[in-house]
């Protein structure tokens, strides 16, 4: 087999690819037999380099149909090849140990990942330019959970393996990336490490050294400061050393045991440069890779974590657009905009039907009911009002709950994988909390009414809407 | 009926004859009333007039002070003082003299002092921290600051005081009225006198026995402690003496080395720090115990040697260890001695007589004490303060009773069991140490 990037289809995936000629690279647009081939299979040659550089346009290719596709390594035994190469990719085919063909767990993997990215909403012309776009999609399409791996390997020391080919040196690490997507509530994160990091490359080697406060050399002579308990003398411990013992310079007695004649209550250093003598030096962490110094609570920080995708991650990446996506990358707070919201109903309602896992999602709608009465009361403060009960209402869900405010007076809420008599319990906890909010600050409360509904594709979330405030104007 | 005492009284005192007066009342008169009122007075009056004369020479040395500008070092140690600190360093960068580093030691907290430190070093008020992970006492923490210490002068201060705007300059300056002077004490006085009753007395109390006495003392060449809440000293003495010895009464030890070097120790009236003391007679009566043991051991054990004339013999010296044990053992003996003398020799009903006007005398004892902290220092005090004076009457019964019981039990305390090594002033394993070391 010569080495070189191959579009295979998977089934039947015999011992020589079958494909004629190998791709050079993959030039945007991509050829339709790229676009619509199940896999990419990647022979190393002489310069495993060259792999690598193919892996890497293959994940940072804007196009969906090539960036999410699954990428099969070929290797031969003992092979030597880089980390990144061997990480990276999906799966590995070692041609000594199975020379006919790839396990059926390998083949059947490849094939779920790519009927995942087949299921789509078709794409834009533009393809996915946002790194935070495509590594959401690419974890969507994938599935389960994300663990960085500790290696000395990448300069941050730790990777996200198959997800750091999608975004190059301008796009920032993908570990931020990926702290970004969490902060959306697009994944779950549970924690794995933390880490201090250049502030200015990244790079997680660092070295920490003591130095001299007056002079900043790094050349210190570091003692024991002791306390001689007998004549409370104190001073450095070589004030005490004479002739292979120690002596009190100043009651001249012999200090045997630490504890009982003596201890060492501080640490002092000396230092070489200057002859300055100090209790507290410096501390400076200096980067391997660039060379910068700073304080250590001036350098960088990193959290690892094993990342899961949500409901919403899910669903914004599979039938969301680009820009929905984006939209919910760039608001704060935990309100969805509405139309990421209906992305996720619909999408709820979608995976409800195909697989009928139970629970379902449950949808609750919250109206306040007479809020003229809330204005004519607090006049333009209800806006803050109305914020406290966003809070309120916030504080009550769970981290894989959504909410949106279609209007002023009513919230419509997720409550992922809940059944409709789970919803129920929640929305007790939600009129309690409400109730005694409103009834503090307002002499009139409004009626706040509750609506469930179980998501399913029969749900139509617009009518739903219409009937709940229809209802109460009437 | 209350007339009938009164002139039941005055009868008493009418048919009193002279040799009766000092029969019944030489306590007073010989002891007391010559010690506290007549001597103390003098000098008193006479530094008054040395004061006015010397105004120049004063002025002179203040010149040459500010014009060399030497640098102070105060470093206060202590454990879980971090919340005094804030105040201290602001009533720091008041002060007239400005040349100085502060210098903190933080004897093993376990509080939040060593964020404060750190916060405070990193603003530029505190110059200098150094933290011991684990308790050494007060004496080890002064000493590494001792060591860190840059300063021609050291002074020595508890964090939990406050400095008068003047106190440096005043506790610095009369190393440069006179030559060989070892140690200067600061002025301690009352900060929350109006807290309590208790803290009234205590402030009427510091007045005599600090602001006027050792005034007194100062002048009489006898002084005997730099107060450890705020004394200065040359570095180069304590230096020479490796810094201070295991406490409880380090002060009073450090100051009687430095006299034994034959140097002089001065106090500076006008150098005032405040202080906080107990509010409540439980904790007042606590803090005096380990004041009072500590006092014993230093002048009659290990310090002995200040009343042998044949070593390191000096009058002044010898005057200020008599005077001291004249102080602590004649007193305490004296009131042993009347009241056996009452008991075999006076008959029952004189006795409330004799109580009464004894009372009376002490009274009017401390009215001219009162007025003598008045005359010394009187520009340095204010109406509250003043105020004070309603409670000079009480004075008799707080000092001739109250202090009079806690210092007789815990000399004895101190004579019969040596528990000041087990006192919580030290951890056990330093206490134990100096015991095994028979200091
Ligand atoms: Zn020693
Ligand atoms: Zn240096
Ligand atoms: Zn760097």
């Amino acid at each position: 087999m010569n080495p070189g990037l191959y579009a295979a289809d998977i089934v039947p995936l015999r011992s020589e690819i079958d494909a004629t000629e190998p791709l050079g690279a993959i030039m945007a647009p991509a050829p339709e037999g790229v676009r619509s081939a199940a896999c990419f299979v990647l022979v190393p040659g002489e310069d495993p380099e060259d792999a690598l550089g193919l892996l890497g346009q293959i994940r940072r290719h804007p196009d969906p149909a090539i960036y999410l596709k699954p990428v099969l390594l070929v290797r031969r035994g003992a092979e030597p090849l880089p980390e990144a190469l061997t990480y990276g990719v999906d799966a590995i085919w070692d041609r000594d140990a199975e020379p006919a063909r790839p396990g059926h767990d390998v083949e059947a993997e490849l094939r779920a990942i790519g009927q995942r990215a087949g299921q789509l909403s078709p794409v834009h012309s533009g393809g996915d330019l946002d790194p935070t776009v495509r590594v959401l999609r690419f974890l969507a399409v994938r599935g389960g959970t994300f663990a960085p791996r500790q290696t000395v390997l990448h300069p941050a020391g730790w990777t996200y393996d198959r997800l750091e080919p999608l975004a190059d040196s301008a796009d920032g690490d993908v570990a931020r990336l990926l702290m970004l997507l969490a902060e959306r509530q697009l994944l779950e994160g549970e924690f794995v490490a933390r880490t201090h990091s250049c502030s200015s490359c990244n790079c997680a080697f660092l070295n920490f050294q003591e130095t001299c406060p007056r002079c900043t050399s790094a050349d210190l002579l570091v003692q024991d400061w002791v306390h001689h308990f007998r004549c409370a003398y104190t001073g450095p411990m070589s004030d005490f050393e004479y002739e292979g013992r120690l002596v009190c310079p100043k009651c001249e007695h012999l200090l045997r045991h630490l504890g009982t004649d003596y201890d060492k209550p501080a640490i002092v250093y000396q230092c070489r440069e200057c002859e300055n003598e100090f209790h507290e030096a410096d501390v400076v962490s200096a980067c391997y890779q660039c060379g910068h110094s700073a304080p250590p609570d001036m350098q960088g920080e990193r959290y690892y974590r094993r990342y899961t995708v949500t409901a919403l991650g899910r669903n914004l990446a599979i039938y969301g657009v680009d820009e929905t996506v984006g939209r919910v990358l760039s608001r704060s707070g935990r309100v969805l905009p509405f139309d990421s919201f209906r992305t996720l109903v619909a999408g709820e309602a979608a995976r409800h039907e195909r697989y009928r896992t139970e629970p379902g999602s449950a949808l609750v709608l919250v109206n306040l009911v007479g809020l003229q009465g809330a204005y004519l009361e607090l006049g333009e403060r209800t806006g803050e009002l109305l914020e406290q009960l966003l809070e309120t209402v916030v504080s009550i869900m769970r981290t894989s709950d959504y909410i949106a405010t279609p209007n002023n007076s009513l919230f419509a809420i997720v409550l992922t994988e809940t059944g409709v008599d789970a919803a129920e319990t929640a929305v007790e906890r939600l009129e309690g909390g409400i109730a005694e909010l409103l009834q503090g600050s307002l002499s009139d409360p409004p009626n706040v009414t509750f609506a469930i509904e179980s998501i399913t594709k029969d749900l139509d979330l617009d009518g739903t809407l219409d009937r709940m405030l229809g209802r109460h104007a009437a | 009926m209350p007339l009938e005492i009164l002139d039941a009284l005055s009868d008493f005192v009418g048919e009193l004859s002279l040799t009766n007066w000092l029969l019944y009342f030489w306590p007073f008169f010989l002891i007391d009333f010559l010690r506290y009122t007549i001597l103390d007075g003098t000098v008193l009056l006479h530094w008054i007039r040395w004061k006015g004369l010397g105004r120049g020479k004063v002025e002179a040395a203040r010149e040459r002070m500010f014009r060399e500008r030497p640098l102070v070092s105060i470093i206060a140690p202590g454990k879980n003082e971090g919340a005094h600190l804030p105040a201290l360093a602001r009533s720091l960068q008041k002060q007239t003299y400005r040349r100085f580093e502060l210098i903190v030691i933080d004897d093993g907290s376990d509080d939040a002092t060593s964020a404060i430190c750190r916060r405070l070093l990193e603003q530029g008020k505190i110059d200098d921290y150094i933290r011991h992970r684990v308790r050494g006492g007060k004496a080890s923490a002064a000493n590494t600051g001792l060591r860190r210490a840059r300063g021609r002068y050291v002074v020595h201060l508890d964090a939990d005081t406050e400095l008068d705007p003047r106190a440096l300059e005043q506790v610095i300056l009369p190393f440069y009225l006179e030559e060989d002077v070892g140690a200067v004490g600061g002025d301690i006085r009352v900060a929350n006198q109006s807290a309590s009753l208790a803290t009234r007395l205590q402030a009427i109390e510091y007045l005599k026995t600090i602001t006027v006495a050792r005034t007194v003392a100062s002048q009489l060449g006898i002084m005997r402690i730099v107060s450890g809440a705020f004394g200065a000293f040359p570095r180069q003495t304590l230096e020479r003496l490796k810094g201070w010895d295991v406490g409880p009464g380090l002060d009073g030890d450090i100051t009687l080395k430095i006299r034994k070097l034959g140097l002089k120790i001065r106090h500076a009236p006008d150098a005032i720090a405040y202080t906080n003391v107990p509010v409540r007679f439980k904790a007042l009566s606590r803090q005096r115990y380990r004041w009072y043991r500590s006092m014993v051991r230093f002048r009659m054990r290990k310090h002995r040697d200040l009343l042998n004339p044949v070593a390191n013999f000096r009058t002044t010296d010898f005057i200020s260890s008599l005077d001291n044990i004249f102080f602590n053992f004649v007193m305490n003996l004296k009131w042993w001695v009347y009241a056996i003398q009452l008991l075999a020799f006076v008959p029952r009903p004189v006795w409330p007589y004799l109580l009464v006007i004894n009372w009376a005398l002490y009274v009017g004892a401390n009215v001219i004490q009162w007025g003598l902290v008045w005359a010394g220092v009187g520009t340095s005090l204010n109406r509250r303060v003043a105020a004070l004076t309603l409670y000079v009457p009480i004075m008799p019964i707080y000092v001739g009773v109250y202090l009079r019981v806690i210092r007789s039990y815990s000399q004895l305390m101190e004579i019969f069991t040596r528990s000041s090594y087990r006192d919580p002033w030290n951890p056990w394993r330093v206490s134990r140490a100096a015991q095994r070391a028979g200091m």
